[in-house]
């Protein structure tokens, strides 16, 4: 992978660094569909490309970020921007594997999502709640691959709730028994394998687990629940928040609606009414709560889109010359890596960043040494990483 | 409700409480009907781990209960438990060699057409619903189904779904290529990785980025394999062969590649040839793996050449495997009377549970996959048997229920046959999640609420209860524990809520949701 060019996006010491310093989590904020660089944070007004969008001024000197994102033009400052994301995957699925793995799909080998790669690097001290959760609806939630299922994302569909972690009302009083009972027969049956029991004795733990309120909503305040708006991925972005500061090691929260083949504009504008007071929230919070200095945040989806607009007014898969967001957990913030073309001409952005690049990053700042190799089941050695950490200038 | 199909209530109350078996009308499908016939082949698996045992002064688990081995021939034949139902019919046949005839009377089930046609298209096409446009792979399940019900050999299975030509609609073996399709244009390389596992037992893509560990398979000659299948387009008129690219090539064996013909169609003769061991001895490591929930060689689709150490069982059922006319039946009969699959899965105190795993001296001990648990857990809470012929309400229910179960319970993937490990998530979605609950709680429709009515006095209804959900009868302790909850309940409804907490007790516990 060619190292990126850009400015110095890690101090040395983060890619160092690991032993003794408290382990840091994950948060990634998932654009479903492929968002368009052009309506989010690569924005060109008033070429032919630019769409119907204008630029918002940030609080980063030069940085202007698409205006249907006011809010977030306001807390930008605390991540970085990399506008020149190159991939080689233009199919959702394939893209979001690259991405959220770092590798390309090859093979039968099922590359484990970065956060479970943190969560088999940085495991939590205690049980009571998973350590990898995924909130929203998602096509593709973040799995463990070949580290095992043990590793997958918690699915939490609905963000706010937490279903099947007690028993259906009117059985409630009957589950003593059921537990005795359940003792009993677990007793007698000479094959039991001890995973088995684990899985149940960690599901009990989580259903007696104070920290499970994290999970639910009711105990925070009416104001701080508008603010992040009434919309599953606002419930998403402030369960991730309440998620991060009990101690699980990696959230996803998922917003769809990007895939805009037709109507492009509008659709992002829909999205946008959504993203743009969640994402602000919670990158206000995360830094008022000092939690951005123990979180890596990561905004992206699979890939970008078509400088050029189509005869239905909307824009195709575009793997080369996208965006997203980047910070926290060391990783600077305020800085902007590499441009695009305004004309659209040039399908190469210049100082192209790799996606895999953006993967060694995140597994660096997280203190994971993107040198190592982990072993699939069958002893075959996979690197960690594809890329390299962006260091640029460092 | 289909429970009561057919059945008196004096009938139904004689199924659950098991008194006069012959009282309850007869199913053809299943009843067994041929004599018990010596499988040869069987006895020389034995032989050769028997040899093995003692080279390793391994001594073997001791014969599992008829009824073990019931539950797990069901659950690897047809992905449910056997019924309250089967269960009676099954110890009302006194005479010996009954095993062995109840074997072949799930082969002739719709059931097991059914079942091993979807654990075949995952191999075949995987698991995903692909580009529905132009891939149906309800189709190619279909055919599968209806290949298997008519005993058509496997490996003229095989060449038809290689060299298959038409519309994925008309020509449903058609999807096995169309299930490839990316971008409108069939995916080779896809296709050759598939193709090498599933009909050859050989990770080739793996060559696309490091040496085989112990085959010599080169980057080139994955792309001469993959070109048999290059060029392919889906179009309105069915398959359309576009351009001439790289020469297809075989990686080995090329003196049975037919020199003329379609080059789907000379590699599908080349692969089934009955000179090509690797197919038969992918087949075999399949079935087995199917059967036991673990292939003979791990991983199932990377098996080391004829002769390795190790490989004499495979060796010897691929070569019956190609002498018995590549019959699936005959495989599947031959692994399902060995001595392996019909031992206890408990390890002898102070024994190693891996050690007697990896020879085979034990039953090994597998999670279920998802439809086995989904598909148990329904028919476990129903007493009569449920299948094609069950009414078309259970059957939906049946059909909505498994998918979504199945979805947040965690597919597996194409990885089937990959060690799992059973988490959390699984574990909750078992307690808590309201299916199970619906299932098992006692009413008028299910299993518990039935044998609270009909199976007369407590240690009736708690064998009953016993039996549809763990396939045996409680043991003393149990008996000693429970029998007081069940006489100790007032009234037929507090009676349903006890039955209601031990099954889902059993449901909960190792020896439902795992292989064993």
């Amino acid at each position: 992978m060619a190292a990126a060019a850009g400015a110095a996006l890690m101090p040395r010491a983060v890619l160092g660094a690991s032993a003794g310093a408290a382990p840091k989590s994950l948060l990634v904020i998932w654009l479903e569909g492929g968002p368009s660089q052009l309506e989010t944070w690569d924005p060109h007004p008033g070429t032919a490309i630019g769409g119907r969008v204008g630029a918002v001024k940030t609080r980063v000197l030069g940085l202007q970020i698409a205006d249907l994102y006011p809010r977030v033009a306001d807390q930008v400052h605390r991540l970085s921007v990399i506008r020149s994301l190159v991939s080689k995957e233009g199919d959702h699925e394939r893209g979001t594997y690259a991405v959220k793995t770092g590798h390309r799909p090859e093979g039968a080998t099922i590359h484990p999502s970065l956060g479970a790669v943190a969560c088999h690097e940085l495991p939590l001290a205690e049980r009571g709640l998973p350590p990898h959760v995924s909130l929203g609806k998602s096509q593709w939630p973040a799995r463990g691959g070949f580290l095992g299922a043990s590793l997958d994302a918690f699915r939490i569909v609905v963000p706010g709730t937490l279903e099947n972690l007690a028993p259906p009302p009117k059985v409630q009083d009957r589950q003593d028994r059921r537990l005795e009972a359940l003792r009993v027969v677990e007793a007698g049956f000479g094959a039991a394998p001890v995973r088995h029991r684990e899985a149940v004795d960690g599901a009990l733990a989580m259903m007696s687990s104070p920290k499970t309120r994290a999970f639910v909503l009711d105990d925070e305040p009416r104001a701080v629940r508008e603010a992040y708006g009434d919309h599953p991925f606002g419930r998403g972005c402030l369960v991730a928040r309440r998620l991060l500061e009990a101690g699980v090691r990696a959230v996803e929260v998922t917003l769809g609606g990007f895939d805009s083949h037709a109507a492009n504009h509008e659709a992002h504008r829909a999205a946008a009414e959504v993203l743009d007071p969640a994402l602000a929230t919670l990158l206000s919070e995360l830094g008022e709560r000092d939690l951005l200095q123990s979180t890596v945040v990561l905004v992206m989806g699979e890939f970008g889109r078509t400088p050029v607009i189509n005869v239905a007014g909307g824009r195709d898969h575009w793997p080369t010359g996208f965006s997203c967001l980047l910070g926290g957990g060391g990783i600077a913030g305020g800085r902007v890596i590499g441009q695009t073309d305004p004309s659209g001409a040039k399908a190469e952005p210049a100082s192209g960043v790799p996606v895999e690049d953006v993967a060694a990053t995140v597994l660096a700042a997280l203190g994971v040494d993107v040198r190592m190799e982990l072993e699939t089941p069958e002893g075959r050695p996979i690197p960690v990483a594809k890329g390299t950490p962006i260091r640029g200038a460092l | 409700m289909s429970g009561a199909r057919g059945l008196t209530a004096v009938a139904l109350a004689i199924l659950v409480g098991g008194a006069v078996v012959g009282a309850v009308r007869p199913v053809p499908r299943a009843t067994p009907r041929t004599a018990p016939a010596a499988v040869p082949a069987a006895k020389a698996v034995d032989g050769w781990l028997e040899v093995r045992w003692a080279a390793q002064g391994l001594t073997p688990a001791a014969q599992a209960e008829d009824l073990a081995v019931l539950r797990r021939l069901t659950l690897a034949l047809t992905g449910t438990v056997p019924s309250l139902e089967e269960i009676r019919r099954f110890e009302a046949d006194a005479a010996p060699g009954r095993l062995h005839r109840w074997t072949g009377a799930l082969l002739d089930d719709p059931r097991f057409h059914r079942y091993f046609a979807e654990r075949l298209a995952r191999v075949f096409a995987g698991p995903q619903a692909g580009a529905f446009l132009v891939y149906r792979r309800d189709l190619l399940v279909d055919w599968l189904a209806e290949r298997l019900a008519r005993r058509q050999p496997f490996d003229a299975m095989v060449r038809e779904l290689v060299s298959s030509e038409g519309l994925w609609t008309g020509a449903p073996e058609v999807n096995f290529i169309t299930a490839v399709v990316v971008d409108g244009r069939v995916d080779e390389d896809q296709l050759a990785a598939r193709t090498a596992r599933a009909f050859l037992g050989v990770r080739m893509d793996c060559a696309q980025c490091h040496d085989h560990p112990f085959a010599d398979w080169k980057q080139a000659q994955f792309k001469g394999l993959a070109a048999f299948y290059g060029g392919l387009r889906p179009s309105p008129l069915g398959l359309e062969l576009k351009e001439e690219g790289t020469p297809p090539r075989v990686p080995f064996g090329s003196e049975w590649l037919p020199e003329t013909g379609r080059p789907r169609a000379r590699l599908a003769a080349w692969l089934t040839d009955g000179r090509n061991p690797h197919f038969a001895r992918a087949t075999v490591n399949r079935v087995w793996g199917l059967m036991f929930g673990r292939p003979l060689i791990e991983p199932v689709d990377d098996v080391p050449p004829a002769g390795t150490q190790g490989t004499e069982v495979l060796d010897f059922l691929a070569e019956d495997f190609v002498r018995g006319g590549y019959d699936l039946r005959r495989l599947v009969q031959t692994v399902a009377s060995a001595r392996p699959f019909r031992l206890s899965s408990e390890v002898p105190e102070g024994a190693s549970r891996a050690a007697m795993e990896r020879a085979w001296a034990v039953f090994p001990v597998t999670p279920l996959r998802p439809e086995q648990l989904i598909g148990g857990l329904l028919q476990a809470g129903s007493v009569r048997t449920i299948d094609r012929d069950s009414d078309l309400v259970t059957r939906v229910i049946r059909a909505l229920r498994e998918r979504s179960f199945v979805t947040e319970y965690g597919d597996p993937g194409p990885d089937e046959l990959a060690e799992r490990p059973a988490t959390v998530a699984q574990a909750l979605l078992r307690m808590n999640h309201k299916l199970p609950g619906e299932v098992l709680e006692a009413n008028p429709f299910t299993a518990t609420g039935r044998i609270a009515l009909l199976a007369g006095d407590a240690p009736r209804a708690l064998e009953a209860t016993w039996l549809a959900m763990v396939t045996r009868r409680p043991t003393a302790e149990e008996r000693a524990r429970f029998l007081p909850w069940l006489t100790e309940a007032r009234g037929g409804g507090e009676r349903g809520k006890v039955l209601g907490d031990l099954a889902w007790a059993l449901f909960n516990s190792a020896e439902f949701s795992w292989n064993h």
